[in-house]
C-alpha cells in the first residue's frame, strides 16, 4: 500500500465510523488520530483553542496506549462538549516488548473549545483489529469508532 | 487478508440454518451456526460479519457453537448478532463481546388506546415526548443524581425508580431479570463511569437510540397477543436505550485493564477488541459485577424514560378529559453477559451467554420468567428500522434447545452510516416519512439519514428466518406513527 501524504481518512465501516491515521513518527499518528476522530464530529476550521486539557496514560502496548488516549479525549468531550484540533505529545514511553508486565506512557495536552453542536456521539474507540503499522518510514492505523 | 468465506464453506443444516465446521479454520474450537434464509446468508458474506463470528469461535472455554442471528452485521471484535456461551467457571468472560453499550434493550408499553382516538393528538404527544425524554449527544436528563444515588441506582436498578415514584410495580414484574442484576457492586464501577453516568439518568443518547408510538397493525398468535393485552389497532410505545456513557465507560475502561493482564491467562488474542480473562479470575469477577452495574443503569434508564412518556400521556391526554392508560408488556436486554443453565449436547451446563445485538428469548417453563409470561414463554422485541415494522415475538423451546434461549434483535444493517450519510438527506427522508403519516421529531437531520430504513435489512425476512427455524415465535407486528430521536 502507498502511504498517501495526509493525516488521516474516513474508511467504509457497515455499523460504525472507522478512520486510517498516518504518521511520520509515532508522536504524529497519536496527534493525526484525534485530529481525524474530531474531524467526524466538528468543523475543526471553526474551532477555537481556549480550552486545553492534558492526558496521561498508561498501557501494556502502543496500540492499548492509543486507544487509551482517544478514549481519554472521548471522556471530556461527554463531560464538558469540548472538540480539540490541536495535540501536543510530550511524552511517549513504549512498554518493554520482553517484559510482558511492563507498561508505557503517554503524557499529551490537547486544546480545544465547548463545541456548539457536536456532530455524532462517539461511545468508544475500539481495539478492534488495532495494529500500528510502519510502511515507507510512516506510520497507519485504522481505527473503529463505537457510534 | 483473511481468507475468503463462501457460501460452500457451509453445511446446510436445514433450509434457515448453515453451519461452518471447525475444520474451515483450526483456530475455531467450537462451529459457528448462522441463521439465514439464502438471501440473508449472502448478506452475512457481504461484509466482515462471519470473520467476526470465525475470530470468536477461537476464543477458549467455548461450549456448543457460537450462534450468528439473521440480522448479524460487522461490529467490532464480536458481530452485531452473535451470541456464544463459555463453561463457568473456567470460560471467559469478555467484555468487547458484551459491547460498549451494556444493556442496550427495548422496552413495550401498551395503551388502551387505539389509532383513531390518538391521531388528533398525535403531534402534541410526540412533541411532549421530545420535550421530557432528553435526547442527542451531550443531553442531561430531569434526574440528576448525587454520589451516594448514583451507587444506588446501580446496585438496585428499576427498584431504585420504583422507590422515588417512577414505577409502577408491575413494571418491574415485567422486565428482564426484574430490573435487577445480581452481584452489582458499585465499588468495581470505575470513577470515570460514573462520572459520565451522574447526569444522563433519563435519557435517550444518540445514533440508533428511539423512542416511537406504534400502532399494532397484525396478530399471528390470539393467545400471546391477549396474555400481553395486545390487539389489532392498538396504540402502543417502544423504548430503544441503554446505559449511556456510563456503560461506554466500564467496557473502555475493563478492556484496558484486561489487556494488563490478559498475558497471565496465556489467552491467544485473535483480535484485541475480544480482550477476556477467566470467569473465576479476579479481573473477570470484578467485570461481572461492574457490567451488573451498568445493566442496572440501563433497567432504571429505560424505567425513568417510560415514567416520562407515562407523563407525555398524561400531559396531552387528561386536559382534554380522555381516559387512558399505559403499562408495560416487557422489558429486554440485548448487549449482555449473563450466567445461565442450558443443556448442551445432552448435559446441564451452567455457562456465561455472551449476547451481542442478540435477545434473550427463553422459552415456556423456563425459571425466572413472571408469572404472566410462564406458560407462553417469554416476550421478545424485535425494533425494526426506522419508519419500518417492528415485532413482538415469544421465546420458544427451539431456542432453548438451539441458541442458548437467544433470538435476534432487529434489523441490521446493510448500509455503512457514511454510505447512508452520502446517499440519504435527513430533510427529504423527513418528508417522506411524514408523507407516511409518520410524526417526526429528531434533534440532528444528519443523525437522521444514518438511521434511514435503507441503510436496512428487511426485518420482516429476519423475523421470518427466527420464526420458521423455531427461535421464536411471531405474536403481533408494530407499525409506526411517530419517531422521536436525537
Amino acid at each position: 500500500m502507498a502511504v498517501p501524504e495526509v493525516p488521516f481518512e474516513e474508511i467504509p465501516h457497515t455499523a460504525d465510523w472507522a478512520i486510517r491515521a498516518y504518521g511520520r513518527t509515532l508522536p504524529e499518528l497519536f496527534a493525526h488520530a484525534a485530529l481525524g476522530m474530531y474531524s467526524l464530529l466538528v468543523d475543526l476550521d471553526a474551532l477555537g483553542e481556549s480550552e486545553r486539557r492534558e492526558v496521561e496514560v498508561e498501557a501494556a502496548s502502543p496500540e492499548g496506549l492509543l486507544v487509551a488516549w482517544l478514549n481519554e479525549l472521548v471522556y471530556f468531550t461527554e463531560r464538558e462538549q469540548l472538540a480539540f484540533r490541536r495535540f501536543e505529545i510530550h511524552e511517549l514511553c513504549l512498554p518493554d516488548p520482553g517484559d510482558p508486565d511492563s507498561l508505557g506512557r503517554l503524557r499529551a495536552a490537547a486544546y480545544g473549545e465547548r463545541a456548539r453542536e457536536l456532530r455524532k456521539y462517539i461511545k468508544a474507540v475500539t481495539y478492534h483489529n488495532v495494529a500500528i503499522h510502519q510502511e515507507d518510514g510512516r506510520y497507519w492505523v485504522e481505527l473503529v469508532f463505537d457510534v | 487478508m483473511a481468507r475468503e468465506i463462501r457460501k460452500q464453506d457451509f453445511r446446510r443444516i436445514n433450509e434457515y440454518l448453515w453451519e461452518l465446521p471447525r475444520e474451515f479454520d483450526p483456530r475455531m474450537n467450537v462451529p459457528v451456526r448462522i441463521y439465514a434464509d439464502e438471501e440473508l446468508l449472502e448478506d452475512a458474506l457481504g461484509d466482515l460479519s462471519v470473520h467476526q463470528a470465525v475470530n470468536v469461535a477461537s476464543l477458549p472455554g467455548l461450549v456448543g457453537y457460537v450462534v450468528v442471528m439473521p440480522d448479524v452485521h460487522q461490529g467490532y471484535g464480536m458481530p452485531v448478532g452473535g451470541v456464544m456461551a463459555s463453561k463457568v467457571p473456567e470460560g471467559i468472560i469478555s467484555p468487547g463481546a458484551v459491547g460498549y453499550d451494556i444493556n442496550c434493550g427495548v422496552r413495550l408499553l401498551a395503551t388502551n388506546l387505539t389509532q383513531e382516538q390518538i391521531a388528533p393528538h398525535l403531534s402534541e404527544l410526540a412533541s411532549r415526548i421530545y420535550y421530557n425524554c432528553p435526547s442527542g449527544v451531550g443531553s442531561e436528563g430531569h434526574v440528576p443524581l448525587t454520589a451516594k444515588q448514583l451507587d444506588e441506582v446501580l446496585v438496585e436498578g428499576a427498584r431504585w425508580a420504583l422507590r422515588h415514584g417512577y414505577a409502577r410495580p408491575e413494571d418491574l414484574e415485567h422486565t428482564e431479570e426484574f430490573g435487577c442484576m445480581p452481584n452489582a457492586n458499585p465499588d468495581k464501577a470505575t470513577p470515570k463511569a460514573k462520572e459520565r453516568g451522574k447526569d444522563q439518568l433519563g435519557t435517550l443518547g444518540a445514533g440508533n437510540h428511539f423512542i416511537e408510538v406504534d400502532v399494532v397493525d397484525e396478530i399471528f398468535d390470539p393467545v400471546g397477543a391477549e396474555r400481553m393485552g395486545l390487539f389489532e389497532g392498538q396504540v402502543a410505545v417502544q423504548i430503544h436505550c441503554g446505559s449511556r456513557g456510563f456503560g461506554h465507560q466500564i467496557c473502555t475502561d475493563y478492556l484496558q485493564r484486561f489487556e494488563r493482564v490478559i498475558h497471565k491467562y496465556g489467552i491467544k488474542l485473535p483480535d484485541k477488541e475480544l480482550m477476556c480473562a477467566p470467569i473465576d479470575s479476579p479481573e473477570g469477577q470484578d467485570y461481572i459485577q461492574a457490567m451488573a452495574c451498568a445493566a442496572n443503569f440501563a433497567f432504571c434508564n429505560r424505567q425513568i424514560l417510560a415514567h416520562y412518556i407515562r407523563k407525555s400521556f398524561e400531559e396531552v391526554l387528561k386536559p382534554k378529559g380522555i381516559a387512558y392508560d399505559v403499562w408495560q408488556v416487557y422489558d429486554i436486554a440485548h448487549n449482555m453477559g449473563k450466567i445461565e443453565t442450558h443443556e448442551i449436547d445432552g448435559q446441564r451446563m451452567t455457562v456465561c451467554v455472551h449476547r451481542k445485538g442478540a435477545t434473550r428469548a427463553w422459552g415456556p417453563g423456563s425459571p425466572g420468567l413472571p408469572k404472566k409470561y410462564v406458560d407462553i414463554g417469554q416476550p421478545v422485541l424485535i425494533p425494526g428500522s426506522m419508519g419500518t415494522a417492528s415485532y413482538v415475538l415469544l421465546g420458544t423451546p427451539g431456542s432453548m434447545a438451539q441458541t442458548f434461549g437467544s433470538t435476534c434483535h432487529g434489523a441490521g444493517r446493510v448500509m455503512s452510516r457514511a454510505q447512508a450519510k452520502r446517499e440519504i438527506r435527513g430533510e427529504k427522508l423527513k418528508t417522506e416519512l411524514e408523507s407516511q403519516g409518520i410524526v417526526v421529531r429528531a434533534g440532528s437531520m444528519s443523525g437522521l439519514a444514518e438511521e434511514a430504513p435503507k441503510a436496512y435489512k428487511d426485518v420482516s425476512r429476519v423475523v421470518e428466518v427466527v420464526h420458521h427455524a423455531g427461535i421464536a415465535k411471531k405474536v403481533a407486528r408494530l407499525r409506526p406513527i411517530a419517531v422521536i430521536k436525537g
